[in-house]
Formats: structure tokens, C-alpha cells, sequence
């Protein structure tokens, strides 16, 4: 017995208390990390804390896109129940949903609704709700402690675009979850972002956090800001005219401008319009566009909108190739001094039509410009001087400046969705070019490429031969305001001599003074550029053309580069020199000074010479006033029956040109005689003026009225509109020229 | 018998003397086996307030909820344990036979209980609760060390050695299984096998019954032929891959606990798995917070306590002076080892689920009572075991 009882026992501890001390072991031992980690799985709460997302700013520092932080509303619908009582539970759930519906203005039957799914812990009310929502909640939960548990407030990120539309296709925008979507936002989402921290507690099996302590926290660190080349100044003169320009001339296809410094590679301000709203990215912006698709049907719309919304966030000015046109003839004239194969006395005849490997090559408009030098070739713009060049250049050589002004890569613009120049379909590959391709090439056409291309192209022409990396990016700050990165002109290389250079914004300039850029000269300043008009290639529709002009200033010192590019005008007129470059002149006219450029040239001064202000005779006796206004050189009109001056126009100290009229009111009946408004469009200065006083009309010259041949291309106030007599109609005039 | 006879006459006497000294206080009851019921006793006290605490705090608003009712018992228990040390055991050899009857009628009697979930276990008088399965225990242990300490020379015969004895323990067994209480069954199955291999059943008819029991078990275990434990048995092959989550949700959450233990545990009072995750944390799994609390070295150093029970329970025995007192004191203390040894297996899903306590952990007074006064019994033993006597 004795044997069998020790046998037993021996039995029970062996086998019994040994079998599961090794399933222990294993459980523990072995797989015990494994289970751990299971059990922490369902343990922690992990609550992410998210990181502030960077701030976007201009070149001055002033704020563009800016993260703030706002509040999810939410409910725990389990927590509204009363064990027992249903009538109880259900006037917490009426007092939740009376509540929340009068701070959050949502329905009240919505939200009782989300009341009733008592099993769940987090049921959203309205998201991204603002501090003073907040302080609403707070308040309502203070006073009604019942059901204080069961509204949270649960803190995220709203992204807010100050200034609305400006430089909203560089900007870009964020999604629901704060992630860059477009633009620097989604080009720099990496730095903006920052790391997102975590704070993880326990909790027990209903949800709750545990009694004891236990957390571990890991700090958010927030995003790295952004300091944009943009300047929000220059942003906007570029946008203003670009808007301009789209209501002037019909513009089709959307309108593109960049400014860049030419030096540094620094984009000023670009812009694409029209653009949308980067807070609210998905609403198209085109009101027409937005009614349009409104009346389309159901199973078409959401096709539409999305076109419609990918169409206003495209940055044509990267994304999209163009024809530039005789803008263009830039380039090959500046390969061909470089390599040597012409020289400034060169010369280069036009009949006005040639024949080239059996095709006929006409030039502009049938031209005849005889024989040209190469800056005379430029000015006029002369397709058959162009060819003449390139068969001077040759393929070869062409290929090798064409490439090295980087019209074969991209720019590598700090921006998303640059367009890559495809061989055979942007550009021609030399295997696949003959003599005529070459020679339509020359003069610009049969190639594409972006506005930033052309641009950047243009910055190495005029800066020396240098060929940078344009950037909209200056500089990146940590959220403690330490440099994180700097960014350079990012010089690839060297595509033309200093000395090609000084020869190439001396021709440039030419264009400007003499030649078919002469709507894109700005008073004080010494300005080049090049004009284009060039047909669409991939349309249907023969009339589409793209107006362009790419220029820079001062010519003794470049600073600025700009460039503008309007796709389709369909105005009375649709060239280059007609469209753009007026255009371009109007926002030199503004950055320039704005950037602090000396003006070298006096041209304004003798203008408002011959200006006079308007001496004020209010109250003063009819005969009087006549002759003060008489004395001051100016015409008089005096209207109405009364004694003495009650009111005239133009008011009091506006200057007037010589011989400008002032009409003086004797009485108010007299103020109701008004004048019809002609029509102005297509008169030179001495006609519109003469038009003005037949109407007892002012008028304010702008753009070129000065040169010969310009004509009014826009006037400020509708012809047939009726305004007082005497009010001041603002003409802009532009030269006739259509040279390219 | 023989043999403790000669061990005892080669010891040399001045040595028993000192060990006398050393062991026995009053009367001699053996000091090591009060020793370590009184430490298992204590540690669960203390677990059972560890594992409970949230799950009191939670259910009963009071986190000293479970603790202080067990403490009562305990001491209730303690008091229980001495008066039976000091109750001669050969008074049972005629409790036997009405312990048995006892135990029969409160198994009948049970079944018209109401059932807690869905088993009828529990007879409650006056607002107590308590389970017959308690006394059958008892009574299996009581009768099987009675009958054959009288008959211990036909164990041999199958009518006298082995038919009376699956007859007390098959009859037991139906009714247990009609609660049903499949935890106990196997107890008292295990317990039948223990007391009939030490009464001196032939080997062979053990060898019958594992081949009888291996075909069963396969039966049960890898064919859907008993629906009631279906379930459990497809928990233990895979309890994290089971169909059905919320059937393998306790065996989750004491794996996970268990696991989370590692090697020197969370520390005391610090399992997480206890915050009502581990379903009744104070009951049948309160081994998974001691393993996830104080690891693989705190399980082994209470596997070890159960293990030394176990064993000085056998050396009480050995010395008894007589059968009765040595099957009596074997059945006691081996009923306390297959128990614990059955709880560990089903916490650590070495077995499938069922539901068993843990002796001195598990949340029960009146079972607390119970085991007490049978730890008293194994005293009383040990207090006219033959060391005390010379």
C-alpha cells in the first residue's frame, strides 16, 4: 500500500502538477511576449494627439495657409442610458438632443436619432466646430452635469487660407484629415505634417479608463513651416490683371502668369486663373461653370463636378504644355550668337514667302521685311530670317541648345504634377527632324512647353546663360522657428556666354522700343521681352490661339522675369502683343517700383506736365467760376439757371489734361442733364478726344496713347451708359502693331 | 504498513524524540501540513482580494465586496479545521455509510433547484447557498476509505474489489452529470481511480479502464457526438480562432493574462486582465491573475505548495495507524492536488473548460468551510499518526 500510495502521489505531482507547470512555462516563457501583446491590444487606449500642421507664408512673412484647431462634437449614446428607467433615459436623450441642436444648429431629429444607438461610445455630431462652439458645449455640459459624460468634445485641425483664392494653385489645399492634397501643400505634406503624438492609458473592458495610473505619452511634434518665394503683394498685382485680362478678352481657356526673380530662380507670384477656394477646394468657384453643371442630369453630375473640380485645381502654369510661338525665336537666336554661326551683322532677307523641302513657308501676315539683321529679325519677328538661323544652327546644334535650356526635363519645380516634355510628342527627336522641322521649329512652332519652362528658359537668357531650379519655396523653419533648409538657385549649368547674354537683352529690349513688344514697354524702365501668337496644335478649332509674352527688366540689370500666357482669347483681338503683353506691362508697372527698382528712364514727367489740376469754384458766382476755369486752361460748360456754382465735375483738384472740360451746375435740376457715353473702341487719342468734348466728356488716357499708332482697346465706363456730364472716362489705349 | 513498521523500528529513538519536539505543538497535530494550509490559506486571501477588487468595484460598488466575505469564511473555516483535528476520524467509519446517503439525497434533491445558468448546482437555505457536490466529494472519499479498510483483502475480486465502488462512484456520476457538473464528475472519477489504485485494484482493470476512458475521450474530444461539450472542445483546440468569440472569450482572457505574466509577473495588484476582462476574476480563474500578477515563478512556487500538500498529506497518511486513517487522509489531500491540478489545467487551456475552483483561491464560503474541515480531518490523522505515539 505504502508502494502504491507514494505511486499515486508521485503520479498526481508528476504528471499532474508537472503537465501544467510546462503548459505554463510555455504560456508564460514561450509565447508570453506574443499573448502580451494581444492583451495590450485590447487594453490600451490609444489616442492619437495630432500634430499642428505647419504654417504656409509668404516671402514677408505674412500668413498664407495657417492650421488651427477646432473640435469634433460627439456623443456616448450608452452613456444616456438609465438602467430601469426608460423614462428617465429618454429625457436625457431630449435634453442632449434639445441642446446640442440649439449650439450646433443641426437638426434636433438627427441628432435624437444618433441618441438611440445605446450600445455605441462615439457617435459624431458635427465635425470641426470652432472655439466659440466649444465654450457653448462646455457651458451646456456645466449646466446639465446629468449628461455631461455622454457630449465630448474631441480636438482636430481646420486649415484656413486667408487670403481666399491668391496663389491658391501654388498653395494647394488639404483633405479631411489635414493631408496636402495639391500645390506646396501636398509637395512639402512631409514637412508640414510633423509626427503625430500618442497618449496611451488603460482601459478596462467597458472602455473606461482604469482607476490606476498608467500613461505613456508621446509628445506631437508639430509640422516644419513653409516660407514661400510668393510675394502675397506681387501675388496679387498678377492676379488683378490676369482677371482683368480674362474679362477683356473673352479668355477661353484660363489665363497663366508667372514672375520670377532671374537670378535666384525665385518664383514671386504665379498664378492660373480661374482658380478656386482653397477652403473650400471643392466647390467650383466658376459661378457659370457650377450653374451649368446644376442643370445637368443626376447620373452626369457627379462626372462633371469632378472634371470640373480637377479642371480648377490644374496649375497650367506647370502642368500644362503650350505653343509658344515666336516667344520661342528667343532661344534660336540666342544658340545661334552662342555657337557663332551668325553674328550682329549677319544679314537675313525676307520676301515675305520662301520655299523649303516642298512646303511654303509664309511670313506673318505676308510681311515683307526685306533685309533684317538678327535684332531687326527679332523685333519684326520674322519667320523667314528664323529659318534662315536655324539652317545656320543647324539639328544637331539646335538639339543641344534646345536640351540645354531645359526644354527636354522638367524644371523640377518644388510643385507637384510638372508636366514631363514627352520626345515625339512635345519636342521633335533629332532622328525623327528634317529640314523642316527644323525650320518651323526656328521660328517656334510645332513645339510645346510649360509656362515655368519657358520662364526658366528665359531667366538663363537674360542672367548671364545660368539655368537654375525654379523654386516657389525659400526657406523651411521647425516649428521652433530654426532653418530647416534654405533653397538656392540651383544652377545646373551654364547654356550661353555672359557675352551672348548682354547681346541677347539688348535684342529683347529692341522688341520692346521698336518691334512687336512695344505694348509690353513700362514707363521709367528699360524693359525686353518677346511676343507670341500660336495656333493650338491639338484642336479642332483653327481660331484657337495662345497669347504670350515672356520678358523681363531692368535690361541693364535683370531682376524680374515675367511671363504671361492667355489660352484662347476670343476678344476683338487675340495676339500676343495686343493681349499679353499689355498684360505684362501693367504688372511690371506695379512690382517693379514695388520691389524697390530705381526707375532709369524719364518719360512720365513730361506727361503730368501737361496735366492741370481743377481749381474748385463751389460756391463762387457763375461768371466767376467760367473764368477761373478758363484761367486754370481748361474748357468750362456752365448748366442750369442758377447764380452761383452748387456743384461741378470732375471735382476739385482731379487733374485734367490741357483743354479738358469742367462742367459747372448752377442748380440741381440742372445736375439731372446727362451724357451719352460713345463708343470709344478703335479711335486714336485725337479722335477720342474730340468724341469726349462733343459729349462734355473727360477722359483719362492709359496704356500707350502716346505712340502714333495706338488706338482705344477698352474703356472704363459702357458706351450708351448715361453718366453726369463732366465724369472722368478712363481709355486704354494699345498699339496697332501686330508684328510679332 | 510493513514497511512503515520496520522504518519505524530502525529509527534511532533519541532522534524521534527531537522530532517530536519539532513537530508537533499540542498533541501533536503535524505542524508542516498546518503550516502550509495556512500559507496557501493566506495567499489566496490576499489573491482573491488582488483578483476581485475591480470586478467588486465594479458590480458591487465596493471593492472589499468578495475579500471580506472570504476572510469571515476563512476564519469561520480555521475554527472549522481545528475542532475537526480534534475529532477522532474513526467516528467516520460509521458517518460513512449516512454520509454516502446524504450525499445521494442532496444530489436528488438538487436537480429540483432552480437552475443558475442553466445547471442545477446549488441548494440555497435561507439566502446560503451551497453545492452537493461538496458532500459527494466528501462522501466518495469517506465510503471508498471505509469499505476498504474493512475489505482490503478481496480487492482482488471484482464483486467485492472493484463492482461496489463503480457503483458509488457510476450512481454519483449520473446524477452529477443530470445537474450537469461535468467538473465534478471528472473530480470524483479522478478520486475513484486514486483511492481504488492505493485500496489494491489489480493494475490490469486500470489498464481496461484508460482504454475504455481513451475511446470515450476520443469520442468525446474529436467527434460532435456530445453536443453539451462541443463547444468547449473546439475552445481548447483553438481558443483564439473559435467561430464562436463570446464561447472562448474566458479562455482568451486567462491566456492573455497568463501570457502577459511572463516571468516575474506584472507585479501584485497590478493585472490589468482583472478589470473586467477576465470574467469573474475571483472564481475558477483567479489562477490567470495570480500567474499574470506574479508571474511564472509565483504559479510555480503555489504549484510547489500544492505539490507539498500533496505530499505531506502522503507522509500523514503513511504513518496513520491504520488503513482507514491512511485512505481517509490519502483521498483528503488528493482530492485538494486533483482539484488544483484540474483548475491549472483549465485556466492554462491544457484541458477544456470546466468549471472548477481553486482550493484556498476561489471565491466560496461554504466550500472554503468545507475544504477547511477536511485540511482538520488530515490533522486529526496526523495527530494519532504513530510518530506522536512513540
Amino acid at each position: 500500500m505504502r508502494r502504491r500510495c507514494l505511486i499515486a502521489v508521485l503520479l498526481v505531482i508528476v504528471i499532474g502538477f508537472g503537465g501544467v507547470s510546462v503548459q505554463l512555462g510555455r504560456l508564460q516563457l514561450v509565447k508570453g511576449e506574443e499573448l502580451q501583446q494581444q492583451a495590450i491590444n485590447q487594453q490600451m487606449r490609444d489616442t492619437t494627439i495630432n500634430a499642428t500642421r505647419g504654417t504656409i507664408y509668404d516671402s514677408n512673412m505674412e500668413v498664407m495657409a495657417q492650421s488651427a484647431t477646432v473640435w469634433n462634437v460627439f456623443i456616448s449614446p450608452a452613456s444616456l442610458v438609465v438602467k430601469g428607467s426608460e423614462t428617465a433615459t429618454e429625457k436625457k436623450r431630449a435634453l442632449v438632443a434639445d441642446g446640442l441642436a440649439e449650439i450646433l444648429g443641426v437638426d434636433r431629429d438627427e441628432i435624437y436619432q444618433k441618441t438611440l444607438k445605446s450600445s455605441s461610445y462615439q457617435v459624431y455630431i458635427k465635425k470641426k466646430v470652432e472655439a466659440d462652439i466649444r465654450t457653448q458645449i462646455l457651458e451646456f455640459k456645466k449646466n446639465n452635469s446629468s449628461v455631461a459624460g455622454a457630449i465630448g468634445l474631441e480636438e482636430d485641425t481646420k486649415r484656413y487660407y486667408p487670403n481666399a483664392e491668391l496663389a491658391a494653385s501654388v498653395l494647394g489645399f488639404t483633405g479631411t484629415d489635414g493631408q496636402g492634397l495639391a500645390g506646396v501643400e501636398a509637395y512639402y505634406d512631409s514637412y508640414l505634417q510633423g509626427v503625430s503624438g500618442r497618449v496611451m492609458t488603460i482601459k478596462n473592458a467597458n472602455g473606461t479608463d482604469m482607476d490606476f495610473e498608467y500613461e505613456q505619452r508621446v509628445d506631437a511634434q508639430d509640422g516644419d513651416s513653409i516660407v514661400l518665394a510668393i510675394d502675397k503683394n506681387i501675388q496679387s498685382y498678377l492676379e488683378k490683371y490676369l482677371d482683368q485680362a480674362i474679362r477683356d478678352n473673352a479668355v477661353g481657356n484660363r489665363i497663366v502668369g508667372i514672375v520670377m526673380n532671374v537670378n535666384t530662380f525665385e518664383v514671386l507670384a504665379m498664378a492660373t486663373r480661374n482658380a478656386f477656394d482653397p477652403n473650400d477646394p471643392f466647390t467650383i468657384a466658376d459661378e457659370e461653370k457650377a450653374a451649368e453643371i446644376a442643370a445637368l442630369p443626376e447620373d452626369e453630375r457627379a462626372a462633371a463636378i469632378s472634371a470640373a473640380q480637377s479642371l480648377q485645381w490644374r496649375n497650367k502654369a506647370i502642368s500644362d504644355p503650350y505653343e509658344p510661338g515666336s516667344v520661342f525665336k528667343t532661344f534660336t537666336a540666342s544658340a545661334a550668337l552662342d555657337e557663332g554661326v551668325v553674328s550682329l551683322t549677319s544679314s537675313f532677307t525676307c520676301t515675305g514667302n520662301t520655299r523649303l523641302g516642298g512646303v511654303r513657308y509664309q511670313c506673318n501676315n505676308g510681311h515683307v521685311h526685306g533685309t533684317q539683321n538678327i535684332v531687326q529679325a527679332m523685333e519684326n519677328s520674322c519667320n523667314l530670317a528664323f529659318m534662315q538661323i536655324g539652317q545656320a544652327l543647324g539639328i544637331p546644334a539646335f538639339t543641344r541648345y534646345y536640351e540645354s535650356f531645359g526644354f527636354t526635363a522638367k524644371t523640377g519645380i518644388d510643385l507637384p504634377g510638372e508636366a514631363a516634355p514627352v520626345a515625339g510628342v512635345h519636342y521633335h527627336v533629332p532622328s525623327a527632324m528634317g529640314i523642316t522641322e527644323l525650320a518651323s521649329s526656328s521660328f517656334g512652332q510645332s513645339r510645346k512647353m510649360t509656362p515655368i519652362q519657358m520662364i526658366t528658359a528665359m531667366c538663363a537668357v537674360v542672367n548671364g546663360g545660368y539655368l537654375g531650379t525654379p523654386h516657389v519655396v525659400k526657406q523651411i523653419l521647425s516649428a521652433d522657428g530654426n532653418i530647416v533648409e534654405t533653397k538656392d538657385a540651383g544652377i545646373k549649368r551654364q547654356v550661353i556666354s555672359e557675352e551672348t547674354s548682354a547681346t541677347m537683352r539688348a535684342a529683347l529690349e529692341m522688341v520692346v522700343k521698336e518691334g512687336g513688344g512695344k505694348n509690353a514697354a513700362v514707363d521709367g524702365y528699360r524693359v525686353g521681352g518677346k511676343t507670341g501668337t500660336a495656333e493650338k496644335l491639338d484642336t479642332e478649332d483653327k481660331s484657337a490661339r495662345i497669347a504670350s509674352f515672356c520678358g523681363f527688366a531692368p535690361v541693364d540689370d535683370p531682376e524680374v522675369a515675367c511671363i504671361i500666357v492667355v489660352d484662347e482669347p476670343r476678344g476683338s483681338t487675340i495676339y500676343g502683343s495686343t493681349v499679353a503683353a499689355p498684360i505684362f506691362k501693367s504688372v511690371m508697372t506695379d512690382v517693379l517700383p514695388y520691389l524697390g527698382i530705381e526707375k532709369t528712364e524719364d518719360t512720365e514727367g513730361a506727361e503730368a506736365a501737361s496735366q492741370t489740376a481743377v481749381p474748385n469754384v463751389i460756391g463762387q458766382p457763375a461768371a466767376e467760376a467760367q473764368s477761373a476755369v478758363r484761367a486754370a486752361g481748361l474748357t468750362v460748360r456752365v448748366l442750369g439757371e442758377g447764380e452761383n456754382v452748387v456743384a461741378q465735375l470732375p471735382d476739385p483738384e482731379t487733374r485734367l489734361a490741357a483743354g479738358g472740360t469742367v462742367v459747372l451746375y448752377t442748380d440741381e435740376d440742372s445736375r439731372n442733364e446727362l451724357a451719352v457715353v460713345p463708343n470709344f473702341a478703335g479711335m486714336t487719342a485725337e479722335q477720342a478726344n474730340r468724341a469726349a468734348s462733343e459729349h462734355n466728356l473727360n477722359l483719362r488716357l492709359t496704356g500707350d496713347a502716346s505712340k502714333a499708332n495706338a488706338i482705344v482697346t477698352g474703356q472704363s465706363i459702357q458706351e450708351q451708359s448715361q453718366v453726369s456730364q463732366g465724369t472722368i472716362i478712363t481709355l486704354k489705349f494699345a498699339a496697332a502693331d501686330q508684328n510679332e | 504498513m510493513e514497511q512503515a513498521k520496520n522504518m519505524q523500528q530502525t529509527r534511532r529513538p533519541g532522534k524521534v524524540k527531537e522530532k517530536i519536539r519539532m513537530f508537533s505543538v499540542r498533541a501533536g497535530i503535524d505542524l508542516p501540513f498546518l503550516t502550509i494550509v495556512l500559507v496557501l490559506l493566506t495567499i489566496g486571501l490576499i489573491m482573491l482580494f488582488s483578483a476581485s477588487y475591480a470586478y467588486a468595484l465594479a458590480y458591487y460598488g465596493n471593492s472589499y465586496h468578495f475579500f471580506k466575505n472570504q476572510l469571515i469564511w476563512a476564519i469561520l473555516g480555521i475554527a472549522a479545521m481545528i475542532i475537526c483535528s480534534y475529532f477522532d476520524y474513526h467516528k467516520f467509519h460509521k458517518a460513512a455509510v449516512p454520509v454516502l446517503i446524504l450525499s445521494y439525497l442532496l444530489l436528488v434533491l438538487v436537480l429540483f433547484m432552480p437552475a443558475r445558468n442553466g445547471a442545477h448546482r446549488w441548494i440555497s437555505v435561507g439566502g446560503m447557498g451551497f453545492q452537493p457536490s461538496e458532500i459527494t466529494k466528501f462522501a466518495i472519499v469517506v465510503s471508498f476509505a471505509h469499505f476498504m479498510s474493512i475489505s482490503y483483502q478481496k480487492m482482488n475480486k471484482f464483486s467485492t474489489g472493484i463492482l461496489p465502488y463503480l457503483v458509488i462512484f457510476g450512481s454519483s456520476a449520473a446524477l452529477l452529470i443530470k445537474e450537469p457538473h461535468l467538473s465534478c464528475t471528472v473530480i470524483i472519477f479522478a478520486l475513484t481511480c486514486f483511492m481504488m489504485f492505493i485500496g489494491g485494484v489489480k493494475a490490469r482493470w486500470f489498464v481496461i479502464a484508460f482504454v475504455v476512458i481513451g475511446i470515450l475521450a476520443y469520442i468525446a474530444l474529436f467527434t460532435d457526438l456530445i453536443p453539451y461539450a462541443s463547444d468547449r472542445i473546439g475552445v481548447w483546440r483553438d481558443p483564439f480562432g473559435y467561430a464562436d468569440r463570446d464561447a472562448s472569450h474566458q479562455t482568451r482572457q486567462s491566456l492573455y493574462a497568463i501570457g502577459s505574466g511572463g516571468f516575474l509577473g506584472l507585479g501584485i495588484g497590478n493585472s490589468r486582465q482583472k478589470y473586467l476582462y477576465l470574467p469573474e476574476p475571483q472564481n475558477d480563474f483567479i489562477f490567470a491573475v495570480i500567474c499574470e500578477e506574479l508571474g511564472f515563478v509565483g504559479a510555480m512556487i503555489i504549484i510547489l505548495l500544492f505539490a507539498l500538500l500533496v505530499w505531506r498529506g502522503m507522509v500523514i497518511a503513511l504513518r496513520a495507524p491504520d488503513k482507514f486513517g491512511t485512505l481517509l487522509c490519502m483521498g483528503l489531500t488528493a482530492q485538494v492536488g486533483l482539484q488544483a491540478v484540474l483548475n491549472i489545467a483549465v485556466v492554462s487551456n491544457t484541458v477544456p473548460n470546466t468549471g472548477i475552483s481553486l482550493p484556498f483561491f476561489s471565491y466560496g464560503g461554504s466550500s472554503l468551510v468545507m475544504l477547511m474541515a477536511q485540511m482538520g480531518i488530515v490533522l486529526s490523522v496526523s495527530r494519532s499518526a504513530r510518530m506522536e505515539k512513540s
